[in-house]
């Protein structure tokens, strides 16, 4: 939809990741498959082959496989700010549910809306804000005080 | 349930139907408002804490979360950080109501109330101590107030939230009372201290809670109702004459928004000039920003060093002749 | 007074056109034909309002004098820089062909691919302009890498939300509906340092 008809929030981070220390959001994935059925035949490949390597690669992240009847195997990543995201992963091979796997795990949890600035800045201005009154000579309110007695109608 | 399907009439079924009849059903309309109905009654399902839904591994979630955060905790310790009195309360009263005998009923396990006292205590010390040399000019009124701020249940309850520790949290309240997460987040403060020692504790402390001071204000954390009387002690005490106000750009004055700027000057030297609606606001706005400069709080101040080659504890001599 | 008239015609429609050359071929002949001429100093022009422009005049120094000048700030700047007399320090970053102003702890938006893993600490080596309360250096385009290091970690890789693209056109039957995601980065910037190397 456009702009104003969907929902936009500005780009932020949780808990200031990334200047102190950099915190991986991911804390849980939970990989729900079917041991027989076709549709789960991407999902028992990534299971084989590909899972320990990327358990092993990020020690942060809990791993569930839970082998159940199920029609559609599904993908669900837990993050630390309490955002739950589901994706189906049936017909999708090894490779496409690793590289899924591996782009939740470099995400956050914030929502995938559009953001309105690509820039976020705790302190904007440095060397103080620009108001009209920035550079101009000092001496600009003295001549008001100095033709004011001359004045006889004032506006003020 | 039954009462609720009065309105829903069973059509005995004519014999056995061999083929699919197309066509939404007569029943469905009602059985769906039924549903509603139900849900309504019943309100919104009870909170169930995440380590009571299933897929859920305790002993992997705390060695994973010790390694998320780039820390080495002993899992025992860590593992009595997150037990809360009223988790052990309520269980030993379960077991008791099964019909256990006392000494069966007895948990064997130890609660966080010491820990997060440990915690409590390094954590209150250690960001006083580092904000007072960060800010040396800072009074003792004002570190007690940025401190009573950063160890305030709202900023660690947040911090706890985000760093999922309400998942690991036993208590036996759902949802977690900012109280608990608070005491949790002390008792797990305390836990790393015991595991990896100060340093390694003060850097975590800085990483996590004082990244908190991003982007605030020192008047939005310490509430002051007359800075210029604040502000006059202050001189006083630096021996410098009190400071005269003066009028130095204004504009509007007989519309709805005017703006006047008073400069504050000491000796003859400007040392702030503000704005204000009134010439009261902007005086006592000038009165901030002077104070804000005196205590080293200016919004363009050195930032906070998070390098990794900091210092945990003991002399922070960077940050004193940066800040 | 009409051959002084056509003459004056003359030289209006001739400076229009071309203003040196016409006006210093004239002049002897004008000088000579007109009644006041002036005793002054021969390119005196009175005081008038398009007589100068309405900017204050700058008097330029000379190259010794500027040389000189340079090299005092140069050195009052390196002092600022060496005792560490500045607080919160902002560049102009060159980074996937755009420009960003930026400062310590912000958040930058890189619609795009970044080569490296998340958490991983990246240096921006094109600054254009590093600024602090009290002094600016310039970059002639840019500072040089020894001058300014700034640093930004790699905090997040996500998707960017789906863009629709679509064309309807009423009354022919004819549309098109294609969703666009693309990838995007976002860097923490962690730190800008100087050096006292000023020339």
């Amino acid at each position: 939809m456009t702009a104003r008809g969907s929902p936009s929030r500005f780009l932020q981070s949780v808990l200031r990741n990334g200047v102190g220390r950099y915190v991986c959001q991911l804390k849980r994935l939970t990989l729900t498959f079917s041991k027989d059925a076709q549709p789960s035949r991407g999902a028992r490949e990534f299971i084989e082959e590909k899972i320990v390597d990327f358990a092993k690669a990020n020690p942060g992240v809990v791993l569930y496989v839970e082998p159940k009847p199920c029609s559609v195997p599904k993908l669900v990543a837990e993050y630390l700010n309490g955002t739950v995201r589901e994706e189906a992963v049936n017909r999708k091979t090894g490779e496409e549910i690793a590289e899924l796997v591996q782009k939740m795990a470099s995400q956050s949890g914030l929502e995938i809306i559009r953001i309105r600035n690509p820039q976020h800045t705790d302190n904007p201005s440095i060397q103080g804000q620009w108001h009209p009154f920035t550079n101009k000579p000092a001496h600009i309110n003295l001549q008001l005080l100095d033709t004011a007695g001359q004045q006889t109608t004032s506006q003020q | 349930m039954s009462s609720l399907l009065v309105g829903v009439r069973c059509v005995a079924a004519l014999g056995p139907r061999y083929s699919q009849v197309r066509g939404v059903k007569r029943w469905v309309r009602p059985y769906l408002l039924m549903l509603e109905r139900k849900k309504r009654l019943e309100g919104p399902p009870k909170p169930v804490p995440r380590y009571q839904q299933p897929s859920f591994d305790y002993h992997a979630e705390i060695l994973a979360f010790s390694k998320r955060l780039n820390e080495a905790f002993s899992t025992e310790l860590l593992k009595t950080a997150f037990v809360n009195r009223s988790y052990v309360v309520k269980e030993e009263g379960e077991r008791r109501e099964l019909g256990m005998d006392e000494e069966t009923a007895t948990l064997n396990l130890q609660d966080n109330s010491e820990l997060a006292q440990h915690g409590v205590d390094f954590t209150v010390s250690y960001i006083t101590n580092t904000i007072q040399q960060a800010f040396p000019n800072l009074p003792v009124v004002g570190v007690k107030a940025v401190v009573d701020y950063l160890t305030s249940q709202q900023v660690l309850g947040h911090i706890a939230k985000n760093l999922g520790i309400d998942d690991l949290t036993l208590s036996s309240e759902c949802p977690l009372s900012l109280e608990t997460l608070q005491r949790t987040f002390y008792g797990i403060i305390g836990a790393l201290l015991e595991s990896s020692g100060p340093d390694t504790t003060g850097i975590f402390l800085q990483d996590f809670i004082i990244t908190e001071l991003i982007g605030k204000d020192l008047f939005e954390i310490w509430s002051v109702r007359d800075p210029m009387s604040l502000l006059v002690e202050q001189l006083s005490q630096r021996n410098v004459s009190p400071p005269e106000p003066r009028l130095t750009r204004e504009s509007g004055a007989s519309t709805v928004l005017p703006v006047y700027f008073v400069g504050l000057y000491c000796n003859k030297q400007l040392i702030a000039e503000a704005p204000g609606e009134t010439i009261f606001a902007a005086e006592e706005e000038a009165a901030r920003v002077a104070l804000r400069k005196m205590f080293g709080f200016a919004e363009n101040r050195r930032p906070w060093d998070y390098s990794t080659s900091r210092q945990g504890t003991g002399n922070h001599t960077a940050l004193n002749t940066a800040c | 007074m009409a051959l002084a008239g056509f003459r004056q015609l003359v030289r209006g429609v001739l400076s229009a056109r071309c203003i040196g050359a016409a006006v210093t071929v004239l002049r002897p002949s004008h000088r000579y034909l007109c009644s006041q001429s002036s005793a002054l100093h021969p390119s005196y022009v009175p005081k008038t309002s398009i007589s100068e422009p309405p900017w204050p005049k700058i008097e330029l120094p000379d190259s010794i004098e500027e040389a000189q000048q340079h090299k005092e700030l140069v050195k009052n700047v390196n002092n600022l820089i060496a005792t560490g007399q500045f607080g919160r320090l902002f560049a102009v970053v060159h980074f996937a062909s755009k420009q960003w102003k930026v400062t310590n702890e912000d958040l930058v938006l890189i619609n795009g691919i970044v080569e490296a893993q998340c958490g991983d600490r990246i240096r921006l080596e094109k600054v254009l302009l590093v600024g602090s309360d009290n002094f600016t250096l310039v970059g002639k385009p840019l500072l040089g890498k020894d001058l300014v290091r700034v640093e930004a970690t790699v905090v997040e890789k996500t998707d960017s939300h789906p863009k629709i693209n679509m064309k309807f056109w009423r009354r022919h039957r004819h549309q098109k509906k294609k969703i666009i995601i693309t990838p995007q980065t976002i860097l923490r910037i962690n730190t800008i340092e100087i050096a006292p190397v000023l020339s």
